[in-house]
């Protein structure tokens, strides 16, 4: 087929034409004073500077005494013409840079992306792994006093392969140690010296509660005085059938934990098991025959009956071998209720219920959202009952605004996150996206940025839940 | 007189052009778009208008190979270790390139001079016979004759020129390979190798063929966007949407293809070879209820 002019030969296309030939042909040149130079390392992956430029503000890293580079980065610096990599005593064309830096852990496709953010100007990083530190410190500002120590050794750690499972450890060493520290300021709790010594027959120690010490060895990331060692800690057993005829004697509490002038009654510290266990039975016909009729005891602390006074709505005694069966029971109970009592009982007969009773009616909210069958995945706060499947994805870059205050050693939250995918790949499924939901939960947008054959688009899943219209009640 | 092959190499399995004049003869001659991958060397932190490398898609590159206008070029050597020749050579251009500037640049400076000649007199003479007024005020003795001599015998030639610095030389930081022995042609590329991928590299020859540019149609939710010219020029026409014959699709999806289409004024055209091995072209028009 002739590739004949289709109009391509007016003086405007040529124009366009050498223009554009001239933009294309010009080389990158610098000075040598001002190009910084570096060496390639093959087998870590790395590109080692002898000097620093401008650039290692918010690129690079320092590992030991070296000074290095990450080939998405020094890639980058050399298209820019800021910076010459050297193999074997040959500067590296673009050319072999390209074939030589980009793998597997650094696909062409995030370089690319790395590329056109970093020339709008944005400082994007190896995305770190989920931050360690917490909304709630991040609040009282405690991420600010965290040595940097941690930071900067997530940054070394992060091999070519993005692995940040070592480097979470080694984070998690670190605060480990910190709350190491914190357990030996906080003074040992000692007994009192009047603790009553009748050792309580039901258990076999006779440990004290102490809420100071913790073993080292189990704090993992949470602050030690929420770390109980229930080895040490002692529940009375009023189970015990041998114990029934007599009384407990349980520990009293501690003097200084207790508010100043509160005197305890050493009476108040038994406990008749045999009351216990009999005052469920004969509750209401004992209290009735004392009382005539005199409602006050039931509002007596003491009392373990119900402080309602519709006899209906006492709870029938349910008998069960274990939870399963008293819970199956209950829901049959419920059922029989309905089935006698409502006056649509046929309703509750069989496999397909109502969803709602008449008793859910308080307010037309309640009532949509008893109705409400299909749970919004996003919404549902106890995650972990999702049974979908999660899946992984790698988030590739963290990305933050142009900032001459940013510091490597403490980036802070990134304001955004990358995930490149190629556009002949299937989209994500909704496994991959709660997966990267719980991943990234602490607010930062994740992007998706789409390369196609070198163009590149960015995208986001947005997650909006529905407003409820509730127009009456 | 048929052209000299433009040579494409391949980076992690992509066709890429390195060379600025075989991409200006395959953008201006052969119509294909291809996307400009690097960062262009006059303006660099910008993405309006971006440099070489120029990445191609699979089908403009097996286009190209097969009409004879491309041919495919080996590009391990580029992953490879250099070899002492090519560390010489590379050394032996710095060298002589730094030799040419540093002549340049005393030459310019000598140019400089002459002109500035009159000037560097006229200072010369002020700073002597600053000296002398020093000396006569500590009461040394003067050789008059010192202020007359004659200036005019100055030279370009007496005046020193220092040399450039190493620091100063210019050096590029090449985008194609210049190393290169000898181009090796031997190279495997595996493309197309799927049945979609067949049929996509069919659609682009045949619309190719016809006269149209086309370019990657991901944004708007085909595989081509085809463009009655230029796309700097003109607005596409269609969204190529590349099929199996006896792929089925759900009235959504034809729905959803044919509402883009009218939205961005853009003709969706489903394209794919049918039983035949002929190519088939459906296009959707929205036409509502009216």
């Amino acid at each position: 087929m002739p590739l004949t002019d289709h109009g391509y030969k007016t003086k405007n296309w040529r124009k366009f034409f050498v223009e554009r030939r001239e933009v294309l042909q010009e080389e990158k040149v610098g000075r040598i004073g001002a190009l910084c130079r570096g060496e390639w390392k093959p087998e870590e992956r790395v590109i080692e500077l002898k000097q620093t430029g401008k650039f290692f503000h918010h690129m690079g890293y320092a590992e030991g005494d070296h000074l290095c580079l990450y080939p998405e980065e020094a890639l980058f610096l050399m298209e820019v013409c800021s910076l010459e990599v050297y193999y074997a005593g040959l500067s590296l064309s673009i050319q072999q840079a390209y074939s030589m830096f980009l793998s597997e852990s650094m696909t062409l496709g995030e370089y690319q992306t790395y590329s056109y953010l970093s020339r709008l100007g944005y400082i994007v990083m190896r995305h770190s792994g989920p931050s360690s530190v917490t909304a709630y410190e991040r609040q009282i500002r405690l991420d600010q006093h965290i040595s940097d120590i941690s930071y900067s050794k997530k940054r070394k750690n992060m091999d070519d392969a993005g692995n940040t499972a070592s480097k979470l450890s080694k984070t998690e060493e670190s605060l480990n140690a910190q709350s190491s520290e914190l357990c030996d300021k906080i003074p040992d709790q000692t007994s009192d010296a009047t603790h009553n010594d009748i050792p309580i027959a039901s258990t076999e120690k006779t440990d004290k509660l102490e809420a100071g010490t913790l073993p080292k060895k189990s704090v993992q990331h949470f602050l030690p005085y929420t770390m109980w060692n229930f080895d040490e800690i002692n529940f009375p057993d009023i189970g015990r059938k041998d114990l029934q005829t007599h009384t407990l004697q349980m520990m009293p509490p501690r003097k200084n934990l207790l508010p100043s002038g509160v005197k305890i009654n050493p009476n108040s510290c038994m406990v008749d098991v045999h009351k216990l266990h009999s005052s469920g039975e004969n509750a209401t016909g004992d209290n009735d025959e004392d009382d005539d009729g005199d409602d006050s005891h039931i509002y007596t602390t003491n009392n373990l009956t119900y402080s309602l006074m519709n006899a209906s709505v006492m709870k029938a005694q349910v008998k069960a071998k274990n939870w399963s069966e008293y819970k199956a029971e209950c829901r049959k109970m419920v059922t029989d209720f309905r089935v006698e009592q409502s006056p649509v009982g046929v309703l509750w007969q069989g496999e397909v219920t109502p969803l709602v009773t008449p008793d859910m009616a308080s307010c037309t909210g309640n009532l949509l959202e008893h109705l409400q069958v299909i749970e919004n995945i996003h919404q549902n706060k106890k995650k972990e009952k999702l049974s979908v499947v999660t899946g992984s994805r790698k988030i590739s870059f963290d990305v933050f605004k142009p900032d001459s205050n940013f510091k490597k050693s403490q980036p802070g939250l990134p304001d955004h996150r990358i995930c490149v995918i190629s556009s002949s790949e299937k989209p994500p499924d909704l496994g991959q996206l709660i997966g990267l939901q719980k991943q990234c939960s602490d607010g930062v947008p994740l992007h998706w940025s789409v390369v196609d054959h070198g163009d590149i688009a960015f995208y986001k899943y947005c997650y909006t839940s529905l407003p409820v219209d509730v127009t009456m009640g | 007189m048929a052209a000299e092959p433009v040579k494409i190499s391949l980076v992690s399995n992509k066709p890429f052009i390195w060379n600025a004049e075989d991409a200006c003869i395959v953008l201006e001659k052969y119509r294909i778009v291809g996307a400009l991958a690097g960062c262009l060397s006059r303006a660099p932190r910008q993405n309006i208008q971006l440099g070489l490398p120029l990445q191609l898609m699979p089908e403009e590159a097996m286009l190209l190979l097969q009409e004879g206008y491309a041919q495919l070029v080996n590009s391990d050597q580029n992953a490879k270790l250099p070899s002492p020749e090519q560390v010489d050579r590379f050394q032996k251009m710095r060298e002589e390139s730094f030799k040419q500037q540093a002549e340049i640049g005393i030459a310019e400076r000598k140019l400089i001079v002459q002109r500035r000649l009159d000037q560097i007199k006229e200072g010369r003479k002020a700073k002597r016979k600053q000296r002398l007024e020093k000396k006569k005020a500590n009461g040394q003795d003067v050789d008059e004759r010192e202020l007359m001599r004659d200036e005019d015998k100055l030279d370009v030639k007496d005046i020193q020129i220092t040399p450039m610095g190493q620091e100063h030389a210019l050096v590029q930081i090449f985008t194609e390979t210049p190393w290169v022995e000898e181009v090796d042609t031997d190279v495997r590329w595996d493309f197309p190798s799927t049945e979609e991928e067949r049929v996509r590299y069919r659609v682009f020859r045949d619309l190719w063929r016809k006269g149209h540019s086309l370019t990657c149609g991901g944004k708007f939710g085909g595989d081509f966007l085809v463009y009655p010219g230029d796309p700097s020029r003109f607005h596409s026409f269609y969204i190529a949407v590349c099929l199996l014959h006896h792929q089925t699709m759900s009235a959504e999806k034809v729905v959803a293809m044919a509402r883009l289409g009218s939205t961005v004024k853009k003709t969706v055209v489903l394209c794919s070879v049918d039983d035949d091995d002929e190519l088939t072209y459906t296009s959707l028009q929205w036409t509502g209820i009216s």
